[in-house]
Parts: structure tokens; C-alpha cells; sequence
């Protein structure tokens, strides 16, 4: 993506539960989507997907918690995705968002599902991207079968960030080597634009950014609890799971079984990998406007 | 402590090492591993010397007050095993008691293995037979828990200048957090810091496991070790699952496992006397 318009405006809302960045086309009168990234990324993620989407949709994507430019919140309970999820109901009413369109990808895939869990009636559409499902049990157990019989190494990440005091200590000051290590050879041949890299460059250098982000990890194990007492629930709204396949985290097995999660879901492959939004986003741009 | 400081030539560049006990005793040397130094040995060196051995221990290359090579292949495991061999030369030894923890242990594996003529009996400390660590570290879910730090060590500069910047905290600390209490006084730490805060030294010890990782071995012909060894595991080790002993025995032809149920990673510190008191009943037995 050489020649990027930058389609969308930043500003920063306040809420009850906290201060957040905002990237908003600003067309008032569309129908909005709300996108939400993942790790280690920002709502940067969706620029190169906006300038494909259909002009009369309103794209608005929140920072998370504790990543872009929202706030740095120290407390580790407020990274739970159940609570992730109610900052983006907030920031949502305090928009006066009713109904919408829901996107999301990496962590920001399982906040999005927990959106969809607390308010169903207002998410009128879903789109789901190379994160696990978390109702489906099944799908997830089958994956780890494979990534144990294939080795794990390239989850040392995450146990990582689960180590107290460590992540803090250590990537302070070497931010730009370890944002970049996670786009791997995408990255290095700017296939992911190195615009983009230097922005969630920027972004995770905000003071304390290395603790918070490993907050995303290290709530799994109060995440998952929760995630075992969903076994069985479906989301209602008809769903569209959009797959890098050349992902080597969130590998194929972990789409096993998802028909089973949902009323309605329709699964397209792109040949991506895990950043499929910012790899191909003609393609999955393509795909939504399809959905919507 | 009566030792003796000396720097020896080996494999092209020169190591620093401590040596006590008689010139002509039967030589012991001690490999240390990461993060420490020749002084991960000072509750074994004075008990040895005083048995009659020749004990010997270096700060192997990279670490403290020994060469730096530049690049990270300069530290793949068959240059440091090359470094040992060399050691003995310099001494004249044709064969010695070899005795390796943690790094210092995956050394002596491979010295044992490539070069079995030159070492008389080995005892290894808390890390499994190389193909055991091999297939563990990649494929194993609960090992990889414990290995995570291998792998972010391999992110250029994921720790050379951040532990700088924090005088070593952090480095001492992931050594106390994972030991039983008083394995390591402050003082003793103090050491350790300094030894860090070597020009280059840190960069140089996290380039052990970049070659690990980023280089390719020079296998040995055989994988079995024919030698007479011993096995010591402290089980409370966060970064070694004690299974990983248990399948290092299948490899060793005349190998003993010893466990210590209570005791972690920082085995000769923390069962010092039990330790030392193995090894000497090991090396005196006739064979």
C-alpha cells in the first residue's frame, strides 16, 4: 500500500470508564462499522481496509485499552476481554452508535465477541478475523492437539508477557525491534507498509505500553475461566469469519466446528497471513462490502 | 579461597580462568552456565583442592574477564567445545573429570560426545541430553512455558543494552527469583553484577543461545555416551521439566540419575555439600 489516504479523523472521548482514541470517517448519516484491532497494533490497521470499504458506511475504530493512543490504564483486571468490551459499548453510546456493524481481528476478534455476547441486539452484522472463536471448545482443543504435536516455540511470546516485571523491563527502550519482530518477513518486504510499523512503533513506546499490552496476556487465564461457562451459546447475528490462512498462530484447526457457534456463518480463505487486513485489503474490504 | 588466577590460549582466542589444588592432581574442570562465571564453582573449587585434585574453572568465552568474539556464530556449541579441548591441551591432560551446569552442562555434552577419549567421567547438572533438550524446547507446551526467554533472546539487542540500563536488576533477579532462599548472599551478587558489567560481556553470553537458535551443529557420529556419567537434577527447576531427565538416561550407557526433590536450577549452590560428596565418591570409584 504505497499511496494510503488517510480517510479517517482521530480524536480522543472520555467516558465513565476511561479516555479513548478514535479513528471516525465522520460521515454521520452512514451506517456505522466498528473495527477493533489487535495485538500489537492500532486502529491504524484499518486504514488501507477504509479506503476500500463502501463510502456510505461510517467507519469507527476505537484503540483498545492500554494500546494506540488511548489510555494507559496500570490496573491488570480492566484487560479481561468481557471489560475491553464494555469501554467499546461506552464509547459507543457515547457516540450515539444504537446499531452497528462489528469487525474484528487478533484480540481485537475476541473483544468483538464479547460485544456481540453483551449487546446481540445492536450488532447487525459480524466479521470475524484469524482469532479462536471462544465459544467453540471443541475447535480450540483439536488446534492445540496440532501446535503440541508441531511445537509451540513460536508461542514464547505470550509466556513472555505472562513473566511479572520482565516484559516491563526488557522491551523499554527496544520497541522498534520488538513491534517488528511480529511482522515478520511481511514486514521486512513491506507487505505491511512501514508507515504503519512505525506508527504502532510510536505507539507502544507511550509510557508503560509494554506492561499493558502484556495485560492482554496475562488476563488469559481469567479470560478463559469465563470462556468455559459459554460452552454451547450462539451468536445470533449472521456472521462472516474472514481467514489469513497462511497464519501460523491461529492455525486452520481452530475454525473446526465453528458452524456450530453460530446461527448463520458464511467462512471466505485469503491467502494472507495473520495481518490479513493489512496484506490484502482490496480483498477483505471486498468481502464486507459483499456482507454488508 | 587459595586459587590461582591464569589466562590460557585455546581455540584462538584466551580465557580467563581459576585454577587451585596440586599441578599434578587429577584435573577437574567446571563449566558454569548462564548468567554466571568461574565463581558459579567457589563452593566445589576449595573442596576439591583440598581432596588432591587439580580443579580448574574458566569463564567460558563471552563471560567476564574472557574474549569476546564479535558475531553470533563465534559462540555455536562446537567453538566452545573446540575452547575446552584446547583447555586441556594447555594443561597437558590427555583425559579429566569434566563436571558442567547449565550451559556449562550442554558443553560438557558435546565435549563428551565429539571428543569421548578425552574425558574420563562426567557429571552433568540440570539440563538433559542434548536430542532430549532439542525435541523439548521446540515441541513441548509445558517445557516452552519455561523456554520463553530463549527464543525473545533472540531479538537483536532484546537485552544487551536494557541490561545495561538497569545495572543488571533484572538479570539478578530472574537468578534469585528462580532459587531456593540463600542460595545467593547480596555479596555474592555483587559479583555476579560486576561480571556482567564487563565491556561487551552481556551482549556475548545472550549470543550463546542466538547461535543456538541461528547456527547450524556439527553432530557427533553417535548420540549415546559411552563414558561413565551422573545426572543430577534439582526438581524444583523453573526452567527444565524433570522429565527431561528421565528421557536423557535412554542416551547414556553407564549414566546414573541422581534427583533432589526440593532443590531448583541452582543445584551446586544450594546442595553444595550433598553434591560435592557425590562427585567425590564418583571420581574415586574404580570405574
Amino acid at each position: 500500500m504505497g499511496n494510503l489516504i488517510m480517510t479517517m479523523n482521530t480524536y480522543k472521548i472520555t467516558v465513565g470508564r476511561g479516555t479513548f482514541n478514535v479513528r471516525d470517517r465522520g460521515n454521520k448519516d452512514g451506517f456505522p462499522v466498528v473495527m477493533l484491532h489487535g495485538w500489537p497494533e492500532s486502529s491504524y490497521c484499518w486504514e488501507a481496509v477504509a479506503d476500500f470499504l463502501n463510502p456510505s458506511l461510517r467507519v469507527i475504530a476505537p484503540d483498545l485499552r492500554g494500546l494506540g493512543d488511548s489510555e494507559r490504564t496500570v490496573d491488570i483486571n480492566a484487560y479481561q476481554k468481557a471489560e475491553l468490551a464494555k469501554d467499546i459499548v461506552e464509547v459507543l453510546d457515547a457516540l450515539q452508535v444504537d446499531t452497528f456493524f462489528l469487525v474484528g481481528h487478533d484480540w481485537g476478534g475476541i473483544v468483538a465477541q464479547e460485544v456481540a455476547l453483551l449487546v446481540p441486539q445492536r450488532v447487525k452484522k459480524f466479521v470475524i478475523m484469524n482469532i479462536p472463536v471462544i465459544t467453540n471448545v471443541q475447535g480450540s482443543l483439536e488446534a492445540m492437539k496440532v501446535t503440541q504435536s508441531r511445537g509451540s516455540f513460536f508461542l514464547w511470546y505470550q509466556y513472555f508477557q505472562q513473566q511479572p516485571r520482565l516484559p516491563e523491563a526488557m522491551i523499554k527502550g527496544n520497541e522498534d525491534v520488538w513491534v517488528r519482530h511480529f511482522f515478520g518477513k511481511e514486514g521486512r518486504k513491506g507487505i505491511i507498509s512501514p508507515e504503519a510499523i512505525a506508527e504502532y512503533v510510536r505507539c507502544y513506546s507511550i509510557e508503560n505500553t509494554p506492561a499493558t499490552a502484556a495485560s492482554y496476556y496475562r488476563t488469559m487465564r481469567l479470560d478463559t475461566a469465563r470462556w468455559t461457562t459459554l460452552g454451547g451459546r450462539k451468536f445470533s447475528m449472521p456472521t462472516l469469519y474472514i481467514y489469513g490462512n497462511e497464519d501460523t498462530v491461529i492455525i486452520p484447526e481452530n475454525l473446526n466446528h465453528i458452524e456450530d457457534c453460530f446461527d448463520s456463518i458464511k467462512i471466505e480463505h485469503i491467502k494472507a497471513g495473520h495481518f490479513v487486513q493489512e496484506e490484502k485489503p482490496k480483498e477483505v474490504a471486498a468481502l464486507m462490502n459483499e456482507f454488508f | 579461597m587459595d586459587l590461582r588466577e591464569r589466562y590460557i590460549e585455546t581455540n584462538g582466542i584466551k580465557l580467563h580462568v581459576m585454577e587451585s589444588g596440586p599441578k599434578d592432581g587429577p584435573m577437574i574442570l567446571f563449566l558454569h552456565g548462564f548468567p554466571e562465571f568461574w565463581y558459579a564453582w567457589r563452593k566445589q573449587l576449595p573442596y576439591f583442592a583440598s581432596k588432591g585434585y587439580l580443579v580448574v574453572a574458566p569463564d567460558q568465552r563471552g563471560y567476564n574477564l574472557s574474549d569476546k568474539p564479535e558475531g553470533i556464530s563465534a559462540y555455536k556449541i562446537d567453538e566452545l567445545a573446540k575452547d575446552i579441548i584446547g583447555l586441556l591441551d594447555a594443561y597437558g591432560r590427555k583425559q579429566i573429570f569434566l563436571v558442567g551446569h547449565d550451559w556449562g552442562a550442554s558443553v560438557s555434552w558435546w565435549v563428551t560426545l565429539k571428543y569421548p577419549e578425552r574425558i574420563q567421567k562426567l557429571v552433568i547438572l540440570n539440563v538433559p541430553h542434548p536430542k532430549v533438550m532439542a525435541k523439548n524446547v521446540f515441541t513441548n507446551v509445558e517445557q516452552m512455558k519455561k523456554s520463553w526467554y530463549i527464543f525473545y533472546f533472540q531479538l537483536p539487542g532484546a537485552v544487551d543494552k536494557l541490561a545495561a540500563s538497569t545495572n543488571y536488576e533484572w538479570a539478578l533477579n530472574m537468578i534469585t527469583s528462580s532459587a531456593n532462599p540463600g542460595a545467593f548472599t547480596p555479596a555474592e551478587l555483587e559479583e555476579y553484577r560486576k561480571a556482567f558489567a564487563q565491556p561487551g560481556a552481556f551482549t556475548a553470553m545472550v549470543n550463546w543461545y542466538r547461535a543456538m537458535i541461528q547456527t547450524k551443529q556439527e553432530p557427533p557420529k553417535s548420540f549415546d555416551v559411552t563414558v561413565p556419567m551422573i545426572l543430577m537434577w534439582g526438581e524444583n527447576d523453573v526452567a527444565m521439566l524433570t522429565e527431561m531427565a528421565d528421557k536423557s538416561m535412554a542416551y547414556c550407557k553407564q549414566g546414573k540419575l541422581i534427583k533432589f526433590p526440593k532443590v531448583s536450577h541452582w543445584i551446586q549452590h544450594e546442595a553444595a555439600d550433598q553434591v560435592n560428596a557425590l562427585i567425590e565418591e564418583f571420581f574415586t570409584q574404580a570405574k
